[in-house]
Parts: C-alpha cells; sequence; structure tokens
C-alpha cells in the first residue's frame, strides 16, 4: 500500500490520546494516523480542542494518557525529545513572534539557535524563505508593524527556515485575503509533492480543504474527540448531523428555539 | 561524465580524481557541513588545479534550502575560476525545485537586509534632544497628572461612574494583599529603631523615651515611606505592566470604538485604590512598627507596654498624625499616577512594557522622595 519503501510511512500516530487543562479534559480517547508526505487537516467548531490537540502532538500539553509517535519517535509522558524539535515547524494560530527582533532576526532564530551556519548562508537562507512568502521586503520591520497575515506569513518562514520534514500549522489562512490564502495553499501544495513534506493543518476554511487535504479529522466537543475521518468526500457523504452542519454552514442554535 | 561511487564510498561526499573534483549526494547531507565543504573547495583549487567540479544529487535526497545554496555558490567559485561545472541532479521533484529556488533568489534584492537605520547625533546634539525629550515628557506627565485629578474630581461629585467593583478589586490587590508584608516590614524596622535607641537611652536612664522616638518617627516619617516604598514595588509596577499589556492586546484600542472613557474604566479606579490604600496601611505600618518598638522596650529596657502605650499616646499631637496623612495621601497619587502613566504610555512591544515597568518604579520611588522632603520641610517652616 505504501510504496515509499520507508520503515515508517506513517508521520504522525496518535493512540487512545487523552489532552486537557489542569483538571479538566478537552479531548479524550483521539486515535488517528497521518501518513508521511500528505497534508491532513484537523477541522471543527470553535472551541472543540483543535489547538489543543495541536499543542499536545508539539509537546506543549502534556498527554493524560495515551501515546504519541511522531516521525517513529514514541512520546510518553517523560517529555519530548529535543532532536524531534528540530524536525518539525510549528506555526502558532497567533504567529507566535517574537515581539523584540525584526522579522529577519525571527525567521533567522531556529537558524541560529540549532545550527552553527555562518551568517552570510544564514542572510541567504531567511531571505529565500521570507521570498517563499512574499515578505522579502519586509525583512527590517518589527512584528508590532506586520497586519495580521503577514505576521501568519513571517509565523510560516520562521517554521521552514529548518527545511523540516513536518509542520504544523494553526489556521494558517485566517485573516488573510483570498489571493494570499490561495498562494498559501499552493505553496503547502509544493511542500509536500516536491519536498516530501508532512503538513498538519488545522483550517476552517472549506475551499481551502478542498484544495489541500489528503485527510480530514474532524473534532467536536459533544464527543470530546474525533467524529468523523476520511478524504473530504468521504466526510462530505456522511451522515452524521455534525458532519453535515459543518459543511452545509448551519447554526446549531437556531435563535429563538 | 561522472562515475557512481563504488559501494561502500556512498558516504563520502567530496571525492578527486586527477584533475576533477566530485561532490556526491547520495544521502541527505548534514546540513552543518556544507559550508565547510565550501570553504574547503575554495582551498583546494587553490592548491590544486582543477578543470572540472561534478556534483551530483541522487534521486533519495530531498533538494532542500541548504543543498541549493550550497550548488549555488560552488558554480559562483567555478565561473570565477573558469571551471567547468557539471552539476546533475536526479528526481523530477529535485529539477523542478532548483528552478524555482533559482528564480526566487534572483529576485531577492539583499540589500533588503535589515541594516540598524539609526541616526547617528554628535554629542552635543545628542545632549539636547536629550534634554528637551526629557523636559516634553515632564510637561506630558503633569498634563497626565492634572487630567487624572479633574477625572477623579468628576468622579467623586458623580460617584455613578465610579466602577465599585473594578475599585474594590484593586483595593484588595494593593491593600489587603500587601498587609502581610507591610506588617512585617514596619514590625521590623520599628524593633530594629528602637534597638538602637535603646543602647543609647540606657545609658542616660532615659528608658521611657523610646516609646517617643518610636511613636514620633514612625508617624511622620517612617510608616508613610515604608509603605510608599513597598507599594512602588507591588502597585506602580503591576499598574504599568497590566495596562501596558492591555495596549499590546488592542484592548484600550476595543475600549476606545466602543467608546468606553478609558480613564474612567482603568484609570480612575487604580488611582482611587492607590488612594484609598496608601494611607490604610499607612496607618497599619504605624501600629506594627509600634509594636515591634514596644517589644524592644518590653524586652531590653523593661518599659512596659501600658507606659509605653501611654507615654506614646502623650506624645503624638494631632499635627504629627496629620504630616504622616498628608504625605501617604501624596505618595498614594503618585503611586497610582506614575503607574498609569506609564502603562499608557507603552509602546506596542513586550519590550517596552518591561522598560516602562522598571521605569515606573524608579520615577515613583524618586519622587516619592522628592515629595517626602518637600512636606518634612514645609512642616517645618509651618510649625506643623
Ligand atoms: N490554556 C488553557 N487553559 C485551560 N483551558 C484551555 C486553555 N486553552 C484552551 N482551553 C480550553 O480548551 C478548549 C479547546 O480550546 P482550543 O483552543 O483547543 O479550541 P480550538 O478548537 O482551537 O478553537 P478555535 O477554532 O476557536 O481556535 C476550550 O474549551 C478552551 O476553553
Ligand atoms: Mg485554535
Amino acid at each position: 500500500m505504501f510504496s515509499t519503501g520507508d520503515q515508517t510511512p506513517l508521520a504522525v500516530i496518535v493512540r487512545n490520546l487523552s489532552v486537557g487543562y489542569d483538571e479538566s479534559l478537552i479531548l479524550e480517547n483521539v486515535s488517528f494516523k497521518v501518513e508521511k508526505g500528505k497534508i491532513a487537516v484537523i477541522l471543527g467548531t470553535s472551541g472543540c480542542g483543535k489547538s489543543t490537540l495541536l499543542k499536545a502532538l508539539i509537546g506543549l500539553v502534556p498527554p493524560k494518557s495515551g501515546e504519541i509517535n511522531i516521525l517513529g519517535e514514541e512520546i510518553g509522558t517523560a517529555g519530548y525529545p529535543l532532536s524531534l524539535r528540530k524536525k518539525m515547524g510549528i506555526l502558532f494560530q497567533a504567529s507566535g513572534l517574537l515581539g523584540s527582533f525584526n522579522v529577519f532576526d525571527n525567521v533567522a532564530l531556529p537558524l541560529r539557535e540549532s545550527t552553527s551556519l555562518p551568517e552570510t548562508w544564514i542572510t541567504e537562507i531567511v531571505m529565500l524563505k521570507l521570498k517563499m512568502v512574499n515578505l522579502e521586503d519586509h525583512a527590517h520591520k518589527m512584528p508590532s508593524e506586520l497586519s495580521g497575515g503577514m505576521k501568519k506569513r513571517a509565523g510560516l518562514a520562521r517554521a521552514l527556515v529548518l527545511d523540516p520534514p513536518l509542520l504544523f500549522c494553526d489556521e494558517p489562512s485566517a485573516g488573510l485575503d483570498p489571493v494570499t490564502a490561495a498562494e498559501l495553499d499552493e505553496l503547502f501544495l509544493s511542500l509536500k509533492e516536491l519536498l516530501n513534506v508532512t503538513i498538519v493543518v488545522v483550517t476552517h476554511e472549506l475551499l481551502s480543504i478542498e484544495r489541500i487535504a489528503d485527510r480530514c479529522i474532524m473534532l467536536d466537543r459533544s464527543v470530546k474527540g474525533v467524529i468523523a475521518e476520511g478524504t473530504l468526500e468521504e466526510l462530505k457523504v456522511m451522515d452524521n448531523a455534525l458532519v453535515r452542519a459543518f459543511f452545509e454552514r448551519k447554526p446549531r442554535f437556531q435563535p429563538g428555539s | 561524465m561522472i562515475n557512481k561511487p563504488l559501494q561502500g564510498m556512498s558516504s563520502k561526499i567530496l571525492i578527486p580524481n586527477g584533475d576533477q573534483l566530485s561532490f556526491y549526494f547520495y544521502e541527505p547531507p548534514p546540513s552543518s557541513l556544507l559550508p565547510g565543504l565550501v570553504e574547503s573547495f575554495g582551498k583546494i583549487i587553490q592548491v590544486r588545479s582543477i578543470s572540472k567540479v561534478n556534483i551530483l544529487i541522487g534521486e533519495g535526497v530531498n533538494l532542500n534550502t541548504m543543498l541549493f545554496l550550497f550548488t549555488l555558490k560552488i558554480e559562483e567559485i567555478c565561473r570565477s575560476k573558469g571551471i567547468t561545472l557539471e552539476c546533475i541532479i536526479e528526481g523530477e521533484n529535485n529539477r523542478q525545485l532548483i528552478e524555482i529556488f533559482k528564480l526566487q533568489y534572483q529576485k531577492i534584492s539583499f540589500s533588503q537586509k535589515p541594516s540598524i537605520g539609526e541616526r547617528k547625533y554628535g554629542l552635543i546634539e545628542k545632549l539636547g534632544r536629550t534634554a528637551l525629550n526629557g523636559l516634553d515628557s515632564c510637561k506630558e506627565a503633569f498634563k497626565f497628572f492634572l487630567d487624572q485629578i479633574s477625572a477623579i474630581a468628576k468622579a467623586v461629585v458623580n460617584p455613578r461612574i465610579i466602577r465599585w467593583q473594578e475599585l474594590a478589586y484593586i483595593t484588595e490587590q494593593t491593600g489587603s494583599r500587601a498587609m502581610p508584608i507591610v506588617g512585617i516590614m514596619s514590625f521590623l524596622i520599628g524593633l530594629v529603631t528602637a534597638f538602637q535607641a535603646a543602647v543609647q537611652l540606657r545609658q542616660f536612664g532615659a528608658n521611657i523615651f523610646v516609646a517617643d522616638l518610636a511613636a514620633l518617627g514612625l508617624s511622620r516619617e517612617l510608616s508613610p515611606l515604608i509603605t510608599a516604598i513597598l507599594m512602588a514595588g507591588r502597585t506602580t509596577s503591576a499598574f504599568a505592566a497590566e495596562i501596558g499589556i492591555m495596549k499590546i492586546n488592542e484592548e484600550l484600542d476595543a475600549l476606545k470604538v466602543m467608546n468606553v472613557d478609558e480613564t474612567q474604566f482603568l484609570i480612575v479606579p487604580r488611582i482611587m485604590g492607590a488612594l484609598l490604600t496608601a494611607p490604610l496601611l499607612t496607618v497599619w505600618s504605624f501600629f506594627t512598627g509600634l509594636t515591634g518598638a514596644m517589644f524592644v522596650a518590653f524586652a531590653s529596657l523593661e518599659v512596659t507596654p501600658v507606659s509605653f502605650l501611654t507615654e506614646a499616646y502623650e506624645i503624638i499631637k494631632m499635627s504629627d498624625l496629620w504630616v504622616g496623612f498628608l504625605k501617604s495621601i501624596l505618595f498614594g497619587l503618585i503611586i497610582g499616577n506614575i503607574g498609569c502613566y506609564m502603562g499608557i504610555k507603552t509602546a506596542y512591544s513586550p519590550e517596552s512594557v518591561g522598560r516602562k515597568t522598571t521605569s515606573s518604579v524608579v520615577t515613583t520611588l524618586f519622587l516619592i522622595i522628592v515629595a517626602d522632603a518637600f512636606v518634612t520641610v514645609m512642616a517645618h517652616v509651618f510649625h506643623w
């Protein structure tokens, strides 16, 4: 079935994962898999725990129980392996740029911290990445001088700067215009096709999902976990009322009822 | 033509062969290796005459940014030295990628790399600018101060606009929660002062005067100062940081567009809270300080608590209490105002929050000492 010849054709494996903050459990018994070199989209209504799931995958929220396996490395309760962090790029929902660094230095930070490249190489790599997200003319700006969408793109450039084989993005196209959002979709596709990058994206944009998703994982608050999983076509014809409501853009609560 | 390396040689990247030099990438190279490789290539071509360079990138290798830059740099060196370069890239993906990379690379103008664009001023000009800026910010701070006074007056005249809940919360945070630390500090300072005095007083048999000393010193000077200094550390900094972060999060902008008067909403409750708690904490500090002194008086000067308190009660005049009260009110105003002012003046960066918070505490401490000296001198001149 998987002809990549790799030992583990799966980039992310999640088994019976439960995550929460302090006392409250946000997700219970979540299981899913993401194949290498594919784009998986996590979707669901606001507040259902998409960002929480992503944070559990990247080790910011320790799992209460269950197993996570990323790029063949098992992540237990003992902590997150440092070497793994270098293999993944992460774009946060609020972009996570450091306010006291300008865009260039923000993007250069991972290179300076985890490689010993000479400064000329760093400059060229950073400018190439900034060019990729069309921010090469704004390298000298501080994050406070950027628009919301520009912050997102700068965050993406930073996430990509180490050429990671695995990319996690929390709502990359929220706050972007349709043109830029489409460019971002193309970027994701070319990363996937040309560089074989595995991408896990949280997004609500139906158009974007249609364009990029190889696999969809839909979460819902009512079950604190996955209510549907499969390709977009499979999800669209599902009988589940919650899934239908999502794709038909129906409100859950009728006004006045 | 490039021959594939022999079995077992695949881990070797740089292979010389007569007057040819070959780079083989059959597995992804550790990216930290590449800059060094370019450097040693530069050295090799200086000592050996090389006529041709081969680069082979295998199908199993993803042509990432680093590898692209590597080929680019080798290409540059070869061009400048007139060496022929043969670049064989296997895999359709990699061939596409290198084209994309090349296209993007050409479009970048590296002059865009940020430079520190700050203008350099001469020493005299810098001095002048600093002075003018200082004057400006003093003016601005004074105007802010007056605005707040009028806002508070407005709130007092029309108490319906006061946010009582917020005021209660702030009073709790700056007042009740400061009681333990203010109490402990005052107790210790009363204790230490009395202890210092005890050594001298015992020599003259003037043991009972320890009460006079403690009561007067604490009511006029020490209690207001201890309280104010602790509040500068706890309260001013909290106000500055809170409001500064609200500004960064665009909360202040949100208030503005919702037609909420940010002065009445945020600043008046804070300044009123500080105004309310400063005198109350001063009173608390006075009594705990007195307790500390009383403790020493009893333990090392054989002055009983009853005679201590009677003596203290007789020596303290209303004017002593008024001076202490006046000071605490002034200090409260300074604490509240500077904290809020620095919060409002925060620029849109987290760094600025830190700077303004520091500067709020330092400014407050400075102004407190100035105000203290001022009131003490006035009290002396007018025989308060
Ligand atoms: N740091 C936190 N501490 C406690 N609870 C949290 C924290 N972060 C999120 N939550 C709770 O976890 C739940 C899921 O939040 P999460 O941010 O994962 O939602 P989401 O699916 O990403 O929503 P959105 O689409 O709006 O970003 C929410 O009920 C939220 O209140
Ligand atoms: Mg979220």
